[in-house]
């Protein structure tokens, strides 16, 4: 395969893999790395740097639209960010010491998880009228548009402190495997916080290129983050993800998680699969 | 006083600014590569480790390599973040909300450590 043949063909999964990202709050990685991974037996390592490149793309692509349509909660974001990007660093440092495949075993288990909690939640039927008194100390709650037409309603967060707590363990996966931020992120918010799920993916989204910038940045001076491999993942994940995004506010709510726990639990597939194939 | 939504209106600013510079950037250096080696076989391109430094990229810029301007497009996407969080440490300490100007500036410290840290 010539490298022109490469370059196009990540160029288009790199756009399924923006626009997947957009939609479901998990950035680009969930796509990126298998298909560098198993269909271009590219190294592990290289191909999680660019997975955490197409996490900036993604975040930097949709938050411009997801702010303006007034989805992403910043305070939220920021409060549960700080859990994150600790975690994040630690993962990152960790990297040379942590055995990976046992990592990935487990991490496969958690999306298998996470893909029935996703389903099972019923948002339409919870009525919270109460909060978290952290939430209220923090100014967490808020609204968030329902139809075109910017109506807008109110949600009340709830079980801060496990949201934090999950949000610290989302950042050391990402720091260690280059992906599962999103995943993680998101079930915080949507399981932990009960958050409406769109106001979850969108927050997610807006965090997630923070705390790859975090990773990107250690990844770099390992050599990990490949000039050849990233620059078609960006050009296909930003022009993805800018499309995805345009989608969000049309798309019903059930799709979308629907949409989130097939990725999560083929992500969870490739997971396992790579980690009993000792591909890392 | 600086409204929220007048901040989030200046980081979407920000992120448009910073995607567009990264996209034109990649698009170039991708360019000029392809030009170059688009008809080369795929493996030897890939094993190659980068190890360098933001410092180092920065100075590699200057060579105007097709790689060197990638490499600053990726740079380009982390410093956006770093932006849009020093702006909201800077909103947060604007508007005196003490807890989340705190809670800004703590992760704005981590990630400028680990932009900056060396093993």
């Amino acid at each position: 395969m010539t490298v022109l043949t490469f370059s196009v063909l990540l160029l288009f999964f790199s756009f399924i893999a923006g626009f997947l990202g957009a939609l479901t709050g998990l950035g680009g990685g969930v796509v990126v790395i298998p298909v560098l991974v198993l269909l271009f037996h590219v190294n592990m390592h290289l191909a999680m740097g660019a997975s955490l490149v197409s996490v900036l793309a993604t975040s930097s692509g949709t938050s411009i639209a997801y702010l303006r349509q007034g989805y992403t909660n910043l305070r939220i974001g920021m409060f549960l960010e700080t859990g994150a990007i600790l975690g994040a660093l630690c993962g990152a440092l960790l990297i040379p010491f942590i055995p990976i495949t046992y990592l990935m075993i487990l991490f496969s288990f958690i999306l298998f998880l996470s893909a029935y909690l996703t389903l099972a939640r019923r948002e339409e039927k919870e009525h919270y009228q109460e909060t978290h008194p952290w939430a209220i100390t923090l100014k967490l709650n808020g609204t968030y548009p329902v139809k075109a037409n910017s109506e807008q309603q109110s949600y009340f967060v709830q079980h801060v402190p496990l949201g934090l707590f999950l949000m610290s363990i989302a950042g050391l996966l990402s720091g260690l495997l280059g992906i599962g931020s999103g995943t993680l992120k998101v079930l915080a918010m949507d399981q932990a916080l009960r958050l409406p799920y769109k106001v979850a993916t969108t927050t997610s989204n807006f965090m997630i290129g923070i705390t790859a910038a975090m990773s990107t940045s250690i990844y770099f001076t390992h050599g990990y983050i490949n000039a050849p491999i990233v620059f078609p993942v960006i050009l296909g994940v930003v022009i993805g993800s800018y499309i995805g995004a345009k989608l969000l506010m049309k798309i019903h709510t059930r799709a979308l998680r629907i949409i989130f726990s097939g990725v999560i639990s083929l992500l969870g597939l490739q997971m396992l699969y790579n980690a009993l194939a000792g591909s890392t | 006083m600086v409204s929220t939504k007048k901040i989030e209106n200046f980081i979407v600013l920000i992120l448009i600014i910073g995607t567009l510079i990264s996209v034109t950037l990649v698009v170039i250096g991708g360019t000029s590569y392809l030009i170059q080696h688009g008809t080369q076989l795929l493996q030897a391109n890939l094993i190659k480790p980068l190890n360098k430094s933001a410092a180092s990229i920065l100075q590699d810029i200057f060579t105007f390599s097709p790689l060197s301007m990638i490499n600053l497009g990726v740079l380009v996407l982390v410093l956006v973040q770093i932006l849009r969080v020093g702006l909201l440490v800077w909103f947060y300490y604007s508007i005196r909300d003490k807890w989340f100007t705190i809670i800004s500036a703590y992760i704005l410290i981590i990630l400028l450590y680990g932009l900056f840290w060396r093993r």
